[in-house]
């Protein structure tokens, strides 16, 4: 039955990609919207053990994204990027973090672990939903090229911050009555983070070094995705963060290996169907019954975003010193929200079993309102800058 | 056998400043897929394949376009632009050059490296032809139909 199951989720995401293509939504919503209603939620056509294994798909999912996200780390690419995009991606990132953990904690009296986690998941953003607006009314000038940049590298700062408050939260959420609080939370966290850079890098260096023996197509992709299997499974064995592991392991690849494509460039033959299963998955996983108690929450969630998202990219704006028009609309046009949000919410409710559904949930339940409205407010955003 | 003893040595090169519609009409009197660009000491610089000449409908920056191809999801959208209906103006063809369109990361070989070796690099990065170099400097190109000559070459069956 399980693998029955996987043949529909696989056939009829291809399915359900076609058909919302014509709708000019993203695949992303597509196929998150098919897991809501194949799931248990609505038709329940999908087994318990596809169920069971999403903690699974997310993380080999998670360690690829990170791994592929690193190579934008490569010396000689990051620093053309430019001041704007820098100062603006990191702002628009680190606000919404911040106001929505800060507000969660203070006002709607969440704990400290669920507010940063909150927070940490509210800096992602959606590229493909950003590229599709950009494509369909062939947006072009400054603003544009400045909005691409930023959605190229905010997944990466989003990765960076959710790694950082995931350790936090982790140790907070175990060492809550221990001794020592702070202190032990702190080192905790650290080690979580040293950890994990000291591996992903040690891991790139050997991955560099022994590719010498590999010399087929085939040969290099097992290699690749061995390395990032090996990589996220002693950072889950060890407890460092996974995603910088491999963010570290592909960041560090890229600038030691002068032929560091071939590496991204094999997984590319495989992700598509990853993807697929692991947004299908996350619909799947929504707790429709939960919805009703969250009402407040996810409201509270979508306005501290949204003002975290148009502030940031304003304050970013202003120490960058662009221009009025590209800082006033850049956070409009950064609302959507997909993908990585998706992916370490899902880590989140695997990590958290008591909290975990309950952040998970809001997170699609705003992730399909962000998808809907995301969009629309990019496109607005680059009309009133003059670029469309 | 080596490298060295199969090699062409007779290469068509274009430079960095190579112009959009030069390029084009090397490929177009050579037939070759790949070119290599060298400067003018004869540095191997990067490499150019035909496909590379669609890049000039892409509508953003190369370094940015690269980004872009790192970020997850964005591969499910439709990758290539519509080059067939796409507005161009005619002075691309100057305004364009090589150093705009050039691929900086890429496959060589060295020429003390066996044949052997050789194929297996071709079938590792996918190509059927690489650039043999010495000391960073360009000294021929080396194909599977070189290599395929040389074989059939040493058993006799051709001379």
């Amino acid at each position: 039955m399980t693998i029955l199951s996987l043949g529909f989720i696989l056939l009829g995401g291809l399915l359900a990609g076609k058909l919302i293509r014509q709708l000019k939504i993203p695949m992303v919503t597509a196929y998150l919207i098919l897991g809501i209603i194949i799931g248990p939620a609505a038709l329940n056509l999908v087994t318990a053990g596809i169920l069971n294994s999403s903690g699974l798909i997310s993380n080999i999912v998670l360690g690829l994204i990170a791994f592929s996200i690193g190579q934008n780390f490569a010396l000689e690419r990051f620093r053309k990027i430019g001041r704007p995009v820098i100062w603006m991606s990191i702002f628009a990132a680190a606000l919404p973090w911040f106001l929505v953990t800060v507000v969660l904690v203070t006002l709607m009296k969440q704990p400290l672990h669920i507010a940063l986690l909150f927070g940490a998941i509210s800096s992602a953003t959606a590229p493909a939903a950003t590229m599709m607006v950009v494509r369909e009314y062939k947006a072009k000038g400054s603003f544009t090229d400045t909005l691409l940049g930023i959605v190229a590298i905010d997944d990466a700062w989003c990765l960076i911050i959710f790694a950082l408050s995931f350790a936090v939260a982790r140790a907070l959420a175990v060492h809550m009555t221990a001794s020592l609080f702070i202190f032990k939370v702190l080192f905790y966290s650290f080690l979580e983070i040293i950890g994990a850079c000291i591996l992903g890098g040690a891991l790139a260096l050997a991955l560099s070094f022994l590719s010498r023996f590999i010399s087929s197509p085939a040969d290099l992709l097992i290699y690749v995705l061995g390395f990032i299997f090996l990589n996220t499974g002693l950072a889950l064995y060890f407890n460092f963060s996974v995603l910088l592991a491999n963010m570290f392991m592909g960041a560090i690849l890229v600038n030691a290996h002068k032929l560091s494509f071939k590496f991204f460039e094999a997984l590319k033959s495989i992700d598509s169907p990853l993807y697929l299963l692991f947004f299908v998955l996350a619909g799947a996983n929504l707790e429709i019954g939960l919805l009703k108690t969250l009402g407040l929450l996810g409201l509270a969630y979508i306005i501290l975003r949204s003002l975290g998202k148009i502030g940031g990219a304003y304050l970013g704006g202003l120490i960058a010193q662009v221009p009025a028009r590209m800082r006033n609309y850049m956070g409009w046009a950064l609302l959507p929200q997909a993908g990585v949000a998706l992916g370490v919410a899902l880590v989140v409710k695997t990590e958290f079993p008591q909290i975990g559904s309950m952040i998970f949930t809001t997170i699609v339940a705003t992730t399909v309102i962000y998808e809907i409205i995301g969009p629309i407010c990019t496109r607005i955003s680059l009309k009133k800058a003059g670029e469309i | 056998m080596k490298v060295k003893d199969c090699l062409t040595e007779k290469v068509v090169t274009v430079k960095r400043s190579t112009t959009l519609s030069q390029l084009i009409k090397t490929f177009q009197k050579y037939n070759f897929h790949t070119l290599p660009v060298v400067e003018e000491d004869n540095r191997l610089v990067g490499v150019v394949n035909f496909e590379d000449i669609l890049k000039v409908f892409q509508p953003y920056s190369e370094d940015l376009s690269k980004m872009l191809e790192a970020v997850p999801f964005l591969e499910m959208e439709s990758k290539e632009e519509d080059f067939i209906g796409a507005d161009i103006s005619s002075e691309m063809g100057v305004l364009v050059v090589v150093d705009d369109i050039m691929n900086t990361h890429f496959a060589t070989i060295d020429s003390e490296t066996d044949i052997n070796q050789a194929r297996a690099q071709m079938k590792l990065h996918s190509v059927d032809q690489l650039s043999v170099v010495k000391e960073e400097k360009l000294i021929g190109m080396i194909s599977l139909f070189d290599i395929i000559l040389a074989v059939f070459r040493e058993r006799g069956i051709i001379q």
